[in-house]
């Protein structure tokens, strides 16, 4: 009961900010005009807010598909390792995509999709590299291995970017927004193209996770625990670890690191409706995509200049977070 | 009356040029010999040191002073906000020589080993003479100094004149890309915003804060440039017909994108900015161009 009211007031927000979003922007436009794009009617709309618009739009569902990713692969990955603090980039695929990104960066190669590209390559690298030394061991994919792994991958290539950074500081406004999380992409017919491959990539990974939502409940209880209900648990974690890879690989060769979401929504839904999978990922999904389409909303009308989206999403997570385990700690 | 006039004003001339030696943040400079050992930490600086002629004492310069072509053998010591001291003091310099708030810490630091450092810092088109004559003073290179300043003065001046008699309103709007994604601009404060505005050019960012702002695409969709000057090399890589809402845009149905000129020429407060005020005159005002492009310098 309790999850159904939370289900649909997040559905609720969402559209709401979404609505929001598509009215502000950064150059607020009259609603009836925005209304009249896409409802027909009676407004007449002048070419310049249907350029907006075509602009916004865009902006918007890369905002939505980046935070719904960002959001069920966090939850995946704390059930996964039984880790709170497991977040989307805490097995070394964002750090590969940032190093990967950073790198088409410094050497400048003149193509539209060189960005993405290498940062999606250096994405699957980390992630195959993170794979291969927790399988050193031989056999299954043991959870500690992993974490240790990934964390010491993405402290190696977080220092791989800092060097880029000292060769190339000309380059610096670049790394400093994949670092700190863009959304601002000129959309070429090629961006395109790219981002209905991520829209594929991150459908795809999402297919594989909500079927495997009891899977996830069971590995929660443990390893053990859950092979004694019949979860092959090994296999269930490479699948799950590849699909979060892909999806994360996916939206962060785009947007560059946008922080904190695939930590804190998941924790915020699991703190309101329990930790069951059936709700948690569908919850995370909506919760990451409005939250982050939030934060972007803000980034853009805080300042006097369009603010970083990575900074927002903190300074607007950490402290509804810290809210929800406070208030959660005086009523228990 | 008009000779008492003349007569104060020529007393004024001579009390300024015999005053107190400042640089160009108005600290005074110790009044010995002329420095002949010089390390410039800045691309616009090594360009004006070569072209008021005191290129040949120039003993060192960073990593980005490559304009005019023997800059390009100078000895390299770093970047522009991170240069190694250690490689500047070997180079024994008399002085050196830098630019803007950024290189704050560089000054302390070789202000603290006791080497003479002399900061230029031209913001506009406006200071850049005045910064130039103050430049050759200190050098003790005063005669190639006037003559450079003079030079763009009226460089300057040919561009200012072949737009003086278009209405405010009646002035382009322009759109100045420095990149891309995410998008960034420069503002009135910049030096390539004065430039904008010399050449006859309503920047559509001048109100924004700091010198370089990010801008948001829907802003400039909104602001409906008539021009876009694109100072960087991510063009056909990114053209502006093939933006997503960009269709609507002033200057890209009339296809009057600017993305051929060289950035270096609007980006560095030196002796190639006239050609930049010239080149910008031309993507501005192509019917205007004639007049003040007539007599090219050549700036070496």
């Amino acid at each position: 009961m309790r999850g159904a009211a939370v289900g649909t007031g997040m559905v609720a927000a969402t559209l709401a900010i979404t609505a929001a979003a598509l009215v502000y922007g950064s150059v607020p436009l009259p609603w009836r005009e925005v209304a009249g794009h896409f409802f027909g009617g009676d407004a007449a709309v002048p070419p310049t807010t249907e350029a907006i618009l075509r602009i916004r739009v865009d902006r918007l569902l890369l905002a939505l598909v980046t935070g719904a990713a960002l959001g069920v692969s966090g939850a995946v990955l704390q059930a996964l390792l039984r880790n709170p603090l497991a977040d989307p980039y805490v097995l070394g695929t964002s750090s590969g995509a940032a190093c990967g990104a950073t790198l088409a960066l410094v050497i400048g190669i003149p193509f539209t999709l060189a960005t993405p590209l290498f940062a999606f390559t250096g994405a699957c690298a980390s992630t195959l590299l993170v794979y291969a030394i927790a399988r050193s061991s031989g056999g299954g994919l043991p959870q500690e291995r992993l974490l240790l792994a990934g964390v010491i991958v993405g402290f190696f290539l977080g220092a791989m970017i800092m060097l880029l950074m000292t060769w190339s500081r000309e380059m610096l406004p670049g790394i400093v927004a994949v670092l700190m999380g863009n959304l601002d992409h000129p959309f070429v017919p090629q961006t395109r193209i790219a981002f209905r491959i991520v829209c594929a990539a991150v459908g795809c990974g999402m297919l594989v996770a909500f079927a495997h939502l009891r899977n996830l409940d069971a590995l929660s209880l443990g390893d053990d625990a859950a092979a004694h209900l019949g979860v092959a648990v090994e296999r269930v974690r490479l699948v799950l670890f590849l699909a979060t890879s892909l999806m994360v690989g996916c939206v962060v060769s785009f947007t560059g690191l946008i922080g904190f979401i695939g930590l804190v929504v998941p924790h915020a839904v699991r703190l309101s409706v329990g930790p069951a999978h059936r709700r948690l990922l569908p919850l995370a999904a909506i919760g990451g995509a409005g939250l982050l389409v939030a934060s972007d909303l803000a980034a853009r009308n805080l300042g006097s200049v369009p603010l970083p989206v990575g900074v927002v999403t903190a300074l607007l997570g950490g402290p509804f977070f810290l809210f929800l385990l406070i208030r959660r700690g005086a009523t228990r | 009356m008009s000779a008492l006039g003349v007569a104060a004003a020529a007393g004024l001339m001579l009390f300024a040029s015999a005053g107190p030696l400042v640089d160009d943040l108005d600290r005074p400079l110790a009044r010995n010999q002329h420095p002949a050992r010089l390390v410039s930490l800045a691309p616009n600086i090594t360009e004006i040191l070569f072209a008021i002629g005191g290129g040949e004492r120039v003993v060192g310069g960073s990593a980005y002073c490559d304009h005019p072509g023997p800059a390009r053998k100078l000895p390299r010591v770093g970047g522009f906000s991170d240069p190694d001291l250690e490689k500047i003091l070997a180079l024994a310099p008399d002085a050196v020589l830098l630019t803007s708030v950024v290189q704050e810490g560089i000054d302390r630091a070789l202000s603290g080993v006791g080497v003479q450092v002399y900061t230029m810092f031209p913001r506009s088109v406006a200071e850049l003479a005045p910064s130039i004559r103050r430049l050759g003073r200190f050098t003790g290179a005063e005669e190639g100094a006037e003559s450079l300043a003079l030079r763009m003065e009226s460089g300057f001046a040919r561009v200012r004149a072949a737009v003086a008699e278009i209405p405010a309103e009646d002035r382009v709007r322009v759109f100045f890309e420095v990149d891309p994604s995410p998008l960034v601009t420069v503002t009135a404060r910049s030096f390539e915003g004065s430039l904008i505005e010399l050449a006859g050019g309503r920047n559509i960012a001048a109100d924004r804060p700091r010198s370089y702002a990010r801008i948001d695409p829907e802003a400039v969709v909104k602001a409906d440039p008539q021009v876009i000057v694109a100072a960087h090399a991510r063009s056909a890589e990114l053209p502006h017909h093939m933006r997503a809402g960009w269709e609507v845009v002033a200057a890209v149905r009339a296809g009057r994108i600017c993305a051929g000129i060289d950035p270096d020429l609007l980006v560095r407060p030196g002796p190639r900015a006239v050609q930049g005020a010239e080149a910008l005159l031309r993507c501005f005002y192509p019917e205007r161009a004639g007049a003040a492009g007539a007599a090219p310098e050549e700036t070496r």
